[in-house]
């Protein structure tokens, strides 16, 4: 301890002119910008990461590039290589005097322009990139001052250095521009370096210097070692890209996120991503798949997702779906294929600034002069001009309607529905007329069953089948121990147990609803009709009949 | 102590295409001054570093005090006192500091023995190398060198570029720090008047190789042919 104390006190006293030097210099450079810059300029954040950004370059000029060279261009290597302690002590000195010159004169630095201008906010943005970049090119310049016979050269050596050991990494970005590796990978690749960088200088010059070798010796023993470093680096990189492009969606790592479904049931257009054992997700990707024949194919960029309202949409002959390139979003706009929900085969494509909801929701032409605007019941908004209507597809008609909204289209008769205090009052219509006979009930219509009865929900929250005709509400029973929740859809219940929750099928037959054992209560995205659900669970698509509670699995095809 | 301080065998050494030390064997006697003569160039600094540790020898082997330079550098440059042809510290340090600096890396420093030399010499402890004269310089090395009582001394050329009035200061200090038998030192020169005044040995190296080594009457011929020898070694030296 006592030579290394003495070591530490060598590079004091021979560096002590300059660190008093720089001392001074700093506030007088900081305050004498402070008065000639204009106000505006030498004000505030900005002010401060500049001047944090200069002291650390100041440092490591007088510093980084000097603490070998000096003694290589002073001829001093020859006394210190001969004593016996070596010259990895004399290493050890020089690291922590660049270990705390570099970092002590940038935070002094910091602290003299942020005394000039008031202590402002720090601003943790792009501005202080600089000065992180110049804290990873330090060891660089360390390690580049150690192979050369002059300091001043280290600089653009270490530059240098790093721009070719960087240069797989730089290639790999150009010809893979998909690949985002995962901040945790980032950092880890720049610590590794880091410590690679230190590593080399360290081994370079106690090696290299040893048996009177000269900067050259030491040059290429740094080298070597940095290529070990390295070597590890864009191994575990590669790695990490080709399990990131990975793509399998038949294989157990491949976890399904969104679903949409083209309205025939044959197409699904899916995105997932492949999830590895410990967590890692990869990006996403798209495939159609064609329920029918089992084939399925991989379509757009990857990193795209095809988009829908919630990602569990269900589009009809005319809809067109579409996925979107997020790497192009900008000034541009989006990237955008349309395709054919019911065909599975793209109808279009180009640059769009619409929000993706629009290119789900709001459909292209329907007939000549109208628009489709949204759904209504089982029937369609539609709009020609400032004309509103209905589109009714049992009738194949357009009715003119004044308030479109309020109407649901269903196979035997229309409803309307009108909010009074808060309770909804509907009334049975005829197609295309606007007042009809009111149902004489207090509750709320839920679902509508195909036979043109529904399913109503009153005040007790007792459920019920209601024939809309005569009036006759025949009552629902369910499973005392189902806890059903608010959500239903197609005749299928959430039910809440307490831990998992599950699902519960209505049976109309016998007005019961019965809970599904084999439903997956992790099933998200579901399209449930009266005799089944699909939905997403685990990664895969799955069915489970209402009937016998049967599972079947749709995608990934089992053979 | 029965083993020798130093014991070189079959050295070479070469540096690129120029072959400096070849089939080079020496033992100097222990607890005499060996003087190594050779011309400028012939090798004498490159085996004084080998000696060291600070090269490695393309054949043969070294041993200093019974250890590997190359395997146990501490143990040998601690067991070594070594003194270049010029002071090779820092100019702005002062002898005091150097001592100072030194004095942790070497157990055997012995404070009294640097005091004893420092008075015998007439060494400006508080005056830094660049304001000593180089004659002053060296003998502040020379103390450096033997303040850890060395088994060995190294002495590199240690009067090469000195004027006659400072040659005759640092030879006195030499002789005068000389604890008569206690150390083996090896000096090189190419100085016939310095090996004159401290051999006991005189080594001759010639052509990368020892050509003649034994007591100084011997090789240089004894009293009536010394002063012919040594003028015909003056002209081999200055060739």
């Amino acid at each position: 301890m006592r030579t290394f104390l003495q070591y530490l006190w060598k590079e004091w006293r021979d560096a002590r002119a300059i660190i008093l030097g720089i001392a001074v210099a700093i506030p007088l450079l900081l305050a004498g910008a402070k008065l000639l810059l204009p106000s505006h300029s030498s004000s505030g954040a900005v002010f401060v990461n500049v001047a944090t950004w200069g002291s650390l370059a100041l440092a490591v000029l007088a510093f980084a590039t000097d603490l070998f060279a000096g003694e290589v261009r002073r001829n001093r290597m020859r006394f210190l290589a001969r004593l016996p302690a070596g010259l990895g002590v004399v290493f050890a000195a020089k690291l922590l005097m660049l270990l705390l010159t570099v970092p002590g004169f940038t935070l002094y630095g910091y602290v003299w322009s942020s005394m000039l201008t008031g202590w402002p906010e720090l601003r943790l943005d792009e501005t202080l990139f600089p000065v992180a970049l110049g804290f990873y090119a330090v060891p660089w310049i360390f390690a580049a001052s150690c192979w050369l016979p002059r300091g001043a050269l280290a600089v653009p050596a270490g530059a240098l250095v790093l721009a070719l050991f960087s240069l797989p990494i730089y290639l790999a970005h150009l010809w893979f521009p998909e690949y985002k590796p995962e901040f945790v990978d980032f950092a880890g690749a720049a610590l590794v370096t880091l410590i690679g960088a230190f590593f080399a200088t360290g081994f370079s010059f106690i090696r290299g210097y040893r048996h009177g070798g000269g900067f050259l010796a030491a040059g290429w023993r740094g080298l070597l070692v940095l290529l070990v470093f390295f070597v590890p680096v864009y191994g575990y990189g590669g790695y990490r890209m080709q399990e990131w492009y990975a793509f399998d969606p038949l294989s157990r790592e491949f976890h399904l996120e969104q679903m949409i479904r083209s309205s025939n049931e044959r197409f699904y257009y899916l995105t997932g991503r492949m999830v590895q054992l410990d967590g890692r997700k990869g990006p996403h990707r798209m495939i159609v798949f064609d329920a029918g024949s089992g084939d399925w194919e991989a379509v757009g960029p990857i990193g795209s997702a095809f988009a829908g309202r919630d990602g569990f949409t269900s589009l009809g002959s005319q809809s067109l779906v579409h996925h979107f390139d997020y790497q192009s979003q900008g000034t541009h706009g989006t990237w955008r294929t349309l395709y054919d929900a019911n065909e599975g085969r793209a109808v279009a494509q180009g640059w769009s600034g619409l929000p993706d909801e629009r290119w789900t929701n709001a459909v292209p032409e329907y007939r000549r002069g109208w628009r489709r605007v949204g759904s209504a019941g089982l029937g369609f908004v539609v709009w020609r001009k400032r004309h509103k209507a209905i589109e009714d597809p049992f009738r194949e008609r357009i009715y003119r309607v004044a308030k479109p909204s309020r109407i649901i289209v269903l196979r035997h008769h229309w409803i309307l529905r009108r909010d009074r205090y808060d309770k909804p009052r509907y009334e049975i219509l005829e197609p295309g007329s606007e007042r009809g006979r009111p149902i004489e009930r207090d509750g709320a219509i839920i679902h509508y069953l195909p036979d043109g009865r529904v399913l109503w929900l009153d005040k007790e929250d007792n459920i019920a089948i209601l024939d809309l005709d005569t009036n006759v509400a025949t009552p629902v029973e369910v499973d005392p121990t189902l806890k059903l929740t608010s959500s239903q859809r197609g005749g299928w219940f959430r039910t809440w147990n307490g831990e998992e929750g599950g699902w519960a099928s209505l049976d109309v037959a016998s007005a019961r609803i019965v809970p599904a054992e084999n439903a997956p209560p992790d099933f998200v995205g579901f399209f449930p009709n009266w005799s089944s659900i699909v939905g997403i669970a685990r990664g895969k698509i799955l069915r489970v009949h209402a009937a016998n509670g049967g599972v079947e699995q749709i995608f990934p095809p089992v053979d | 102590m029965n083993r020798p301080a130093l014991t070189a065998r079959d050295i070479r050494k070469r540096f690129r295409r120029n072959a400096v030390l070849q089939d080079f064997s020496l033992t100097p006697r222990n607890g005499r001054v060996t003087v190594l003569l050779g011309r400028n160039g012939s090798g004498k600094s490159t085996f004084m570093r080998l000696c060291l540790g600070l090269l490695r020898p393309d054949a043969g082997s070294i041993e200093v005090c019974g250890e590997d330079p190359l395997r146990r550098p501490q143990a040998t440059r601690r067991a070594t006192g070594y003194v270049p042809d010029t002071p090779d510290g820092y100019a702005w340090m002062t002898p005091a500091e150097l001592y100072r600096f030194l004095t942790p890396q070497y157990p055997t420093w012995n404070a009294d023995e640097e005091l004893r030399l420092v008075d015998a010499l007439e060494v400006p402890l508080d005056t830094p190398f660049r304001g000593l004269s180089r004659g002053q310089g060296m003998k502040a090395m020379l103390v450096a060198a033997l303040a850890p009582q060395p088994e060995l001394l190294l002495l590199d050329e240690p009067f090469a570029g000195l004027d006659a009035v400072a040659r005759s200061e640092v030879l006195r200090g030499v002789i005068g720090a000389l604890r008569e038998g206690e150390q083996t030192v090896l000096c090189t020169t190419h100085d016939l008047d310095v090996a004159a005044r401290v051999a006991d040995d005189v080594a001759l190296l010639s052509d990368g190789r020892i050509t003649a080594h034994g007591p100084l009457d011997e090789v240089l011929g004894g009293d009536e042919r010394m002063p012919e020898r040594m003028k015909e070694l003056l002209m081999e030296a200055h060739a």
